[in-house]
């Protein structure tokens, strides 16, 4: 039943995709200027800039170019970059682990943030503790996920150096992983010296992505709580002798999770967005920051790719929120 | 008889100035192995004290006066943790409307559980073998299967049911049924009304029933205590209660009460005139209470 | 004791953005220095409380240009762009929400959809791709802000029409005969300025940071100071000196801050318009 509903949603997921395939590549064409001008060496002639076109497919109408593209996307190809003369594909799946790597990292922290701040203001109601948490919210809530890169780099980087401020891992360490997801990697290897180094080159990125989100969930998590704590299984809870805390924690949280999930799910996929300049700002070695060149060199193809890779992710991410909106929620799952 | 839970002149007000009465000098003593009725209108205190019993007051209320005895020992204040019992082992309690009382994503199995690991620290599986027993004697068929469900998956008599069990799971001394049948189906009361009186007795627990219905208070209590303005206006047993009222005010609610074993009775609605003079009452204690308390 | 809390956030808001608006506005005259004028036998002095000197208050670059200038001159393009972007967002925004409300039907179908669409995918990622596409320069800023930020004032002038329309006054307007041009822009239009005015105010915060996202990505115009490009030089240098960096930061977040704290206090009051 369920692996239906998830099918269909699947299958829904696929003409938005190719929505967004059809916006970037027509975006793409509009540009003024011409792609090719930038990678020309100085002193080539005519010919040569024609031969760099024929390569890059650039000579055929547009319409054509669009059905090349689709079809090679079909085939898994997805052109090849103009400014790194690299497949598309290949640069992609190099940077897509970095990235995925620190999206849930960041989502983690910011749910624990969000949690453990909306369980603590309810269970301190009306106190300091409360006041303080509202301030917090507020300031996090305020300044974007850019601001706060530029600010825990100033501060926690730079002037009080704690953290590492450039890159995903310190080359001195010897580290030679298969895939590119050395955190998951360097966990099942034991190299402990290197997942505290990728933890420390983590720290920063992740926490100016978690701040905002964590924000913007705990503000819903602390309403959609306070109503569930009016609640009549609350009572019974508190009568079968719980806690506060464990009236909070085992049976309002769970429920307060559900409208939760459905008022700021959109807010998870947003943090996918927000990859592109934390990552540029601490040059960790990324898809966003792969995405920043891109644009600077206007090297269309891998543009396109990594808008529509950003567009797959940001549809899986609304894939998972429904999924565990529907595990959460009981009355979805026998469904 | 011993008594179970002894309320003596028991004060309790919102502490602001003047206070809110909300007891005034109310008086109940619980035996063991009884039902007791607490029947009254809206706004009587009922649900009052059974919150005081529980520990659960509204914010800024306190006692003014008057004891509170729980098997012998005296509980002073309103303080839950002040409590001389385990609250959901001893004194339980079974709520008023069972579609809401249930937690939405907690399987059965868990909801009925959780007191028994807790308080009887039974392992898991051995919680979940009690917990089959236990609905079984609240006459729930396929009880494993019910175990796995979901509270939407259940009617509003099962849901009471499994309520019923989970209130008497720990053999307490005292279950506290706050209108336990006012959101049911008339046919389901019945039948529930039946069930409560069941176990109480087979498990040997006193009750505190509260309710505003003196035809269901009539069926299932031993004594029956009538509450009006936060005062117990008359205690009696049930059978004396309804053949010879004592109180002018419970002489009015039961022939405001339509009764199947007299169809020719009219029935009276308790006149303005006895309101007023009750109203009046209340005033004068209010008045004697604000004079000692209130300097 | 909230009160007085309330006033000293709202006085601390209007002061940043009185001096932000006199520093935009007065920028040649206020500024001690020509904000691209080199001298390289002082650059990277730091600030004066950091023992550099009275002359250059907040140090020097690593051309030796003087920092509060460029600062300063940064807040002339950050205010310049936000201002225009904020407005030109409005106009649009209010036109097509005043009629997607105003007639419903198909229209309304429609431009509800390209909103839905637009506000479902991460604005930073749109804008910077949107500056991609026309190139670098202050112009492309404020395009970017115009057409990231439309919705945000379409959704809410939208649903403010239609309780507008369904209210007495809108009805005695038809009846008198009036045209729904006449009626939208002399009866539905003022009703929703107020909360026009709240949306502008909350909006500049938005936008100022767009500017700074695009001018530091490097997509603004690099002939003149601006925040964002503050901050990427700041960025190369920021180990030898994180002043560079810092001031254009902590310029920005107070903005953002004090349009923030203001546009919260308005926001709380007509909260259930906001909320639809």
């Amino acid at each position: 039943m369920f692996g239906r509903y998830l099918m269909l949603r699947l299958l829904l997921a696929i003409p938005t995709i190719f929505c967004v395939a059809v916006i970037v590549f027509v975006l793409m064409r509009i540009v003024p200027g011409d792609p090719i001008s930038m990678m020309i060496p100085p002193g080539a002639s005519p010919d040569d800039i024609e031969n760099l076109r024929e390569i890059y497919g650039l000579n055929k109408p547009v319409l054509d170019q669009f059905l090349i593209w689709l079809n090679g996307i079909a085939e898994g190809d997805l052109g090849r970059s103009i400014s790194l003369k690299l497949g598309v594909g290949q640069l992609i799946l190099n940077r897509l682990p970095a990235t995925l790597e620190l999206v849930i990292l960041s989502m983690g922290m910011a749910i624990f943030l969000a949690v453990t701040a909306s369980v603590a203001a309810i269970r301190y109601k009306d106190t300091l503790v409360e006041r303080v948490l509202d301030t917090f919210t507020g300031v996090a809530q305020a300044i974007p996920d850019f601001l706060w890169s530029l600010l825990l780099l100033l501060f926690f980087g730079v002037i009080l150096p704690l953290f590492p401020i450039t890159g995903r891992l310190d080359p001195s360490l010897s580290f030679d992983p298969i895939t590119n997801f050395y955190f998951f990697e360097a966990i099942f290897t034991f190299r402990l010296d290197v997942v505290w180094d990728l933890l420390a080159h983590l720290a920063l990125p992740s926490f100016a992505l978690a701040f905002p989100l964590a924000a913007s969930l705990s503000r819903v998590l602390r309403g959609s709580l306070s109503e569930a704590m009016s609640q009549d299984y609350i009572t019974l809870a508190q009568v079968k002798g719980y806690s506060r805390l464990e009236v909070i924690t085992k049976f309002a949280l769970r429920n307060a999770l559900i409208p939760t999930i459905t008022l700021s799910g959109v807010q998870f996929a947003f943090l996918i967005g927000g990859t592109v300049l934390v990552e540029y700002i601490f040059s960790y070695p990324g898809l966003g920051n792969l995405a920043i060149s891109a644009v600077v060199q206007r090297d269309l193809p891998l543009i396109q790719g990594l808008i529509l890779t950003f567009a797959v992710m940001f549809v899986i991410t609304n894939l998972l929120i429904d999924l565990s909106y529907a595990l959460i929620n009981p009355r979805l799952r026998g469904r | 008889m011993k008594n179970i839970l002894e309320i003596r002149d028991l004060i309790v007000g919102i502490d602001s100035i003047p206070p809110t009465w909300i007891l005034r000098e109310a008086n109940l003593s619980i035996g063991e192995g009884q039902i007791v009725g607490l029947v009254g209108e809206s706004g009587a205190g009922k649900t009052m004290v059974s919150r005081v019993i529980l520990g659960f007051t509204p914010e800024g209320s306190r006692v003014f006066g008057g004891e509170i005895h729980f098997c012998g020992s005296k509980i002073s204040d309103l303080n839950r943790d002040s409590r001389p019992f385990l609250l959901g082992k001893e004194v339980t309690y079974i709520p008023q409307n069972p579609m809401t009382a249930l937690n939405p994503v907690q399987r059965i199995n868990d909801q009925m559980t959780d007191v028994l690991i807790r308080y009887l620290q039974l392992k898991p599986r051995d919680a979940t073998k009690r917990a089959v027993s236990l609905l079984s004697e609240v006459q729930i068929h396929d009880p494993e299967k019910v175990l796995k469900l979901y509270p939407h998956q259940l009617s509003g008599g099962m849901r009471q049911r499994v309520l019923i069990a989970i209130a008497f799971a720990c053999n307490p001394s005292l279950v506290i049924a706050d209108e336990p049948t006012t959101a049911l189906d008339v046919t389901v009361q019945k039948e529930i009304l039946g069930l409560i009186k069941r176990m109480q007795s087979s498990h040997g627990t006193s009750m505190l029933f509260i309710s505003h219905d003196l035809g269901v208070v009539s069926k299932i209590c031993d004594v029956v205590n009538v509450m009006y303005g936060g005062q117990v206006l008359e205690t009696q047993e049930a059978d004396a209660l309804f053949s010879a009222p004592s109180h002018v005010y419970t002489k009015a609610l039961l022939s405001a009460t339509p009764r199947y074993d007299r169809p020719g009775d009219l029935l009276e609605p308790v006149s303005d005139r006895l309101v007023t003079e009750m109203g009046k009452t209340i005033l004068s204690w209010d008045k004697r209470a604000e004079a000692c308390f209130y300097k | 004791m909230p009160t007085t809390s309330v006033f000293k956030i709202s006085s601390f808001s209007i002061f940043v953005i009185v001096l932000l608006g006199f520093a935009a506005l007065f920028a040649p005259i206020i500024a001690p220095y020509d904000p691209m004028a080199q001298d390289l036998k002082n650059s990277f002095l730091p600030p004066f409380w950091l023992g550099g000197t009275s002359e250059h208050l907040l140090g020097t670059d690593s051309l030796g240009r003087d920092l509060l200038s460029r600062i300063i001159f940064g807040a002339r393009a950050a205010v310049y762009v936000s201002v225009i972007g904020s407005f030109f967002a409005a106009l649009i925004g209010v036109i097509l929400g005043l009629l997607s409300g105003y007639f419903g039907g198909a229209l309304d179908a429609l431009i509800s959809r390209l909103v839905d669409a637009w506000m479902s995918f991460p604005s930073v990622l749109l804008c910077i791709v949107l500056a991609a596409v026309i190139g670098p320069g202050l112009e492309t800023v404020i395009v970017a802000i115009i057409i990231i930020d439309w919705t945000r004032f379409c959704r809410v002038v939208r649903s403010e029409t239609i309780v507008q329309k369904s209210s007495d006054y809108v009805s005695a307007a038809i009846i008198g005969g009036l045209s729904p041009l006449k009626i939208l822009i002399k009866e539905v239009f003022p009703n929703i300025a107020p909360l026009l005015v709240t949306l502008l105010t909350l909006e500049m915060g938005i936008a100022i940071v767009v500017e700074a996202i695009l001018s530091f990505v490097g997509l603004s115009s690099s002939h003149i100071p601006t925040w964002g490009g503050l901050i990427q030089e700041g960025r190369l240098y920021v180990n030898q000196a994180w002043w560079l960096m810092g001031a254009p930061v902590f310029c920005i977040v107070v903005v953002v801050l004090a349009f923030n704290l203001i546009g919260d206090s308005v926001r709380k009051r007509i909260d259930p318009v906001l909320r639809a």
